[in-house]
């Protein structure tokens, strides 16, 4: 074995050993999918479950990135989960769902809009080296057109009534002038 | 009454195509309609025109000025409502404003001959 191949195992090692937090974040579900009607106030909710099994408390803050960040908010978005059994355990692991509130404004123009939902680990004690985790869940939301946006019959009658008062206005002023 | 006659037939003709343009923003032929954001300033420009017409022709009438400018504020919150909450009870609303100002000139001139 060569000499930078053994030191580059000796660095994954280390890294493996001195940071036990980074394996201590789990999300899900991995990915949102979303068909939104353009033209229409929308506002949907789903959650997300993030799960702790490591046995050090972690912080974690969610973020969103990409083109649907003007969209969605996270609630609560900063927020710790207490420390764990331990991955290698089936004891119930502490958990928290994050409410991802996704509000599509009337005037948003058709498309498809993707990004990711980020949720960024930091152990608050142990762990001897200072580095985060990270885990995204993939977001696609797809606007589409109305299929149908046709007025009511009411709507529809007030407009004939509004053209057709507008055009007696007409017949009937110039009657007037004539006479 | 010149003034009010042809300020009433614009507004009410103005009401009309904002109501047309509301119609085919929210249908399916969307790519160039789509970039349309119905905001607070149109029917705030319309109903602007309306009192604008209501104070020259105050002279003319009474009537009509005062019942186009206590109804203006309703109107616009109207359409606006309608359009943010896709609500087409709040579009009738705007509708009746210029058929209400429509009729009450109708009935005015009829009363004059």
């Amino acid at each position: 074995m060569k000499i930078q191949h053994k030191i580059v195992l000796l660095m994954v090692m280390i890294g493996l050993f001195l940071v036990p937090s980074v394996y201590g974040l789990g999300v899900g579900p991995l990915s949102i999918d979303i068909v939104a009607e353009r033209g229409k106030e929308t506002e949907i909710i789903r959650d997300i479950a993030v799960t702790n099994p490591a046995k050090n408390p972690i912080h974690i803050t969610g973020t969103v990135t990409g083109t649907i960040s003007e969209f969605v908010t996270l609630s609560p978005n900063e927020f710790e989960l207490e420390a764990g059994p331990g991955i290698t355990t089936t004891a119930p692991r502490p958990y928290k769902y994050v409410l991802v509130r996704i509000r599509i404004p009337r005037e948003v123009p058709e498309n498809s809009y993707t990004g990711q939902i980020i949720f960024t680990e930091r152990p608050t004690t142990g762990g001897v080296l200072g580095t985060s985790a990270q885990l995204g869940v993939r977001v696609n939301l797809n606007i589409g057109t109305i299929a149908d946006a046709v007025f009511p019959m009411y709507i529809n009658i007030m407009i004939g009534l509004l053209v057709v008062l507008m055009i007696v206005t007409l017949i009937y002023k110039r009657r007037v002038i004539k006479q | 009454m010149k003034k009010l006659n042809y300020g009433l037939w614009i507004y009410a003709a103005l009401c009309l195509i904002l109501v047309l343009i509301y119609r085919y923003s929210t249908d399916s032929f969307d790519t160039k309609v789509s970039g349309y954001n119905l905001s607070l300033w149109y029917p705030m420009t319309v109903n602007l025109f309306l009192i604008g017409i209501s104070v020259i022709s105050f002279k003319e009438n009474k009537l009509l000025p005062i019942v186009g400018i206590i109804f203006t504020p309703i109107s616009i919150y109207s359409f606006y409502k309608s359009w943010t909450d896709f609500n087409y009870d709040f579009l009738a609303l705007f509708i009746a404003l210029p058929i209400l100002l429509l009729l009450l000139l109708l009935y005015h001139k009829y009363k004059q001959k």
